[in-house]
């Protein structure tokens, strides 16, 4: 934010779900401020799937990969839900197709 | 005496017109209410009398007490007697409630030329009217708000209201949130605080607030404007139609 | 010779010409691991901006041309000792050099000067100086050219709060401080600093054995003519808990550097500061916690004001490691601009290679709330006034993290009063 960003506003959310045992998370945000006005904000989490999230899909049937698959779907649905539709279809391929064979 | 002027009030808030000629008097020693429904333009009146930002008055005027409210900036209407008891209390981490209690009394009255009181007077007058009102000594040291229940809140309006002796008290949807008991409680502190010398704006969505503090005037708020006006009994004419049924009344 | 080589051998100069005038002894078993920090400093040379750590603080820039220009010997110390209200046991270390008293000292602590260390050390001081603070240009600097400082261990659970007061007159000072907690044992110790003048470089290292607990404070008061450079570096076993909290007013340069290792199972480290500035002073919080084991606990609140020209910087950065699962790790990062002259930086950074984790920060640069400032001010408060106490309760939140009364009650005063000047800087 620069000196004359009067009233300037900024949030930042940023979510990571860790898949597995062979990942890693980085986040860096950077903030600078010189306006007493502006507003900056960042939120960071960082988490794996939840057991119980998980062995509520299994005791429904739901098998273990599609389960993963229905939880990061929803995890990434806050995101995907803002592009244009033909691109979300798109989009949500994809988060299927990099899951496949992570999961163990 | 006249305590508040309004005339042919219109506000604007985010370019938007809130209030499109409001027109009301109330002379010192009554009691007025304010009903309305939703989005009627309630709390933009409430807003513009204690002086918040962003509430432009783009026609007509305020008078209290014979004078120009306008140019008065929130903290300088307070000094003056003017006290707004807020819809929804704000919370401020890290402030404890009597800290902020004894400074709002101080500055108010340092403003007037008054003498400030020391910690010990503070605090007796506080435990005067926190007793009056059921707030407990412990809510006192917490932060102000901060983790109260609505009821909890709303009696503190009503302690600070107590404890600034106002001239002019507006009360906004004071009764929202309430249980019966809590209700009767903040009436109770309402009543208490009656006086010749003093004017109250009650503003309400509901009549059930009005069995408690009986008013003097009751004036039905609609799009901006007043659009009907009688004794205590219009609240129960309100209760039996409706808002709507008394605007098609009305018009 | 270029300008850079010349601070940094204007320094190792200057210690080694102090050194001689004051036969300091020069024990054996030191002689190499010194050799290596006098390289380390040499190769290094003095951070400057362009190390992404040092980004917002300009060290080199401090320092060159400054600290020979800083006539020595001046007399400055009409400081207020923060800790006056809190009954302590006291020892002032003024340019590194400190009194070590022979009694007096409380049950279950020993202390060491370290401006003595020479061949009869004792054995906890040889295994433990300079082997946990890391190798990095500044703290090597106050291992090759330390002119003195404290070593302490403690053996026991302890009552009496230990407060090291830091004084200094010399134009460029390097100090260390050990201190090794046994397991099971407990020690409340508060640091201050004055006001100074030139440099001073503190490098401190912590041990905490299994189940030991420190309670670390330090305060320190605004010094605008001294750059303080103070590296921490901390070593945490299992069950360990170390409560730290760091509050500032500034000083031309200031940087407070915390590495932690939480090194075995159920280590905990809570970290709070707040940084309150106005002038043109500078300071820097940087922060790295290092969950290496399972089942470790880090939480940080840090909290900034700046007013008038000056800046304040938090940089703070986690680091779960691989099979550190069942860790948790929180960290909160708020500043606040008095002026439009003034600056706030954060950066936080989240290095996470373990699955099973907790982690979530949060970091914000904001003006103060508009609801609350209306709400102040329709009961009677001046605008100024109303910012002051919204600023107050800001800082409140850092200050209940500590748990001692008097403590509590001694920083909330020193911020107070740190407050007040840099409102006044603003108007």
């Amino acid at each position: 934010m620069h000196p004359r960003a009067t009233g300037a506003r900024n949030h930042t959310q940023c979510d990571s779900l860790l898949i597995g045992k062979e990942c890693g998370a980085h986040t860096v945000p950077y903030i600078e401020c010189r306006n007493p006005s502006a507003q900056i904000e960042h939120e960071a989490t960082t988490s794996k799937i939840a057991d119980d999230q998980l062995f509520y899909c299994l005791s429904r049937g739901i098998g273990q990969e599609e389960a993963v698959a229905l939880i990061v779907n929803g995890f990434c649905r806050e995101v995907l839900q803002q592009l244009p539709m033909e691109f979300a279809v798109e989009a949500q391929k994809l988060v299927g197709i990099s899951l496949e064979g992570s999961v163990g | 005496m006249n305590m508040l002027e309004i005339e042919n009030l219109h506000v604007v808030v985010q370019g938007q017109e809130i209030l499109k000629g409001l027109s009301l008097v109330i002379r010192t020693g009554e009691v007025h209410a304010i009903m309305g429904p939703n989005g009627s333009g309630k709390s933009t009146l409430s807003y513009t009398l204690a002086g918040r930002e962003g509430y432009e008055i783009t026609e007509g005027r305020i008078l209290y007490q014979g004078k120009n409210l306008a140019p008065l900036t929130p903290e300088e209407r307070a000094t003056r007697g003017m006290f707004l008891a807020f819809q929804y209390p704000v919370e401020i981490p890290g402030v404890t409630t009597m800290n902020f209690l004894k400074t709002a009394l101080n500055a108010q009255r340092r403003a007037r030329g008054e003498k400030e009181l020391d910690a010990m007077s503070v605090l007796k007058s506080v435990r005067e009217a926190a007793s009056a009102l059921n707030v407990p000594e412990e809510m006192l040291r917490r932060a102000l708000n901060v983790g109260f229940s609505g009821g909890e809140k709303k009696r503190l309006e009503i302690l600070q209201m107590t404890l600034f002796k106002p001239l002019l008290a507006i009360l906004d949807e004071t009764d929202s949130g309430l249980d019966i008991d809590a209700l009767k409680l903040v009436a109770g502190g309402v009543n208490a605080l009656r006086a010749p010398d003093r004017a109250m704006l009650v503003i309400t969505h509901y009549q059930r607030l009005l069995d408690y503090i009986v008013p003097d005037r009751v004036h039905v708020l609609d799009k901006g404007r007043i659009v009907a006006e009688g004794g205590k009994e219009l609240a129960h004419e309100l209760e039996a139609k409706g808002y709507a049924g008394l605007a098609r009344d009305a018009a | 010779m270029n300008e850079r080589a010349t601070t940094e051998e204007f320094l190792l100069q200057d210690f080694a010409a102090d050194n001689a005038s004051r036969a300091a002894p020069r024990p054996s078993w030191l002689d190499e691991r010194r050799r290596r920090a006098v390289q380390t400093f040499r190769d290094e040379g003095i951070p400057n901006r362009r190390i992404e750590q040092w980004k917002y603080t300009d060290l080199r820039g401090a320092l060159e041309g400054q600290v020979a220009a800083v006539s020595p010997k001046q007399i400055l110390h009409s400081d207020r000792n923060p800790f006056a209200a809190v009954s302590a046991f006291q020892l002032s270390i003024a340019d590194g050099c400190s009194q070590v008293p022979s009694s007096q000292i409380p049950l279950g602590i020993e202390m060491f000067d370290l401006g003595q260390l020479d061949d009869g050390a004792p054995d906890w001081v040889r295994q433990n100086y300079g082997e946990v603070l890391s190798r990095s240009a500044m703290g090597e600097a106050s291992l090759a050219m330390m002119r003195g400082g404290i070593a302490m261990r403690v053996t026991a659970v302890t009552t009496p709060p230990v407060h090291l007061g830091f004084l200094q007159e010399a134009n460029a000072v390097h100090c260390r401080l050990l201190l090794v907690m046994e397991p099971g044992a407990s020690l409340v110790l508060l640091e201050s600093h004055g006001k100074g003048r030139g440099l001073i470089n503190l490098g401190v290292e912590l041990v905490l054995e299994p189940n030991a607990q420190l309670t670390h404070v330090r305060l320190a008061d605004s010094a605008p003519d001294a750059v303080q450079v103070e590296e921490i570096g901390m070593r945490v076993a299992r069950d360990a808990r170390y409560r730290g909290h760091f509050s500032h007013k500034g000083a031309r340069l200031s940087r407070l550097e915390l590495a932690i290792e939480l090194e075995g199972e159920g280590a905990e480290a809570e970290l709070s500061g707040a940084i309150v500035l106005g002038g043109k002073l500078h300071a820097d919080v940087t922060t790295h916690i290092d969950h290496m084991a399972g089942k470790t606990v880090s939480r940080q609140l840090f909290k900034n004001v700046a007013g008038g020209n000056s800046r304040a910087v938090y940089q703070g950065k986690i680091t779960v490691r691989k099979g550190a699962d069942g860790s948790d790790s929180r960290q909160t990062a708020k500043a606040v601009l008095l002026g439009t002259r003034a600056e706030a930086d954060l950066k936080p950074e989240l290095e996470i290679l373990a699955d099973d984790v907790k982690c979530a920060h949060g970091a914000a640069v904001g003006d103060l709330d508009a609801d609350s400032l209306f709400y102040l001010r329709s009961r009677g408060l001046p605008e100024n006034e109303a910012r002051r106490l919204l600023i107050h309760g800001f800082l409140e939140e850092v200050v209940l993290e500590i748990d001692r009364d008097d403590v509590r009650l001694a920083v909330r005063d020193f911020l107070e009063s740190g407050l007040a000047k840099a409102l006044e800087s603003v108007s």
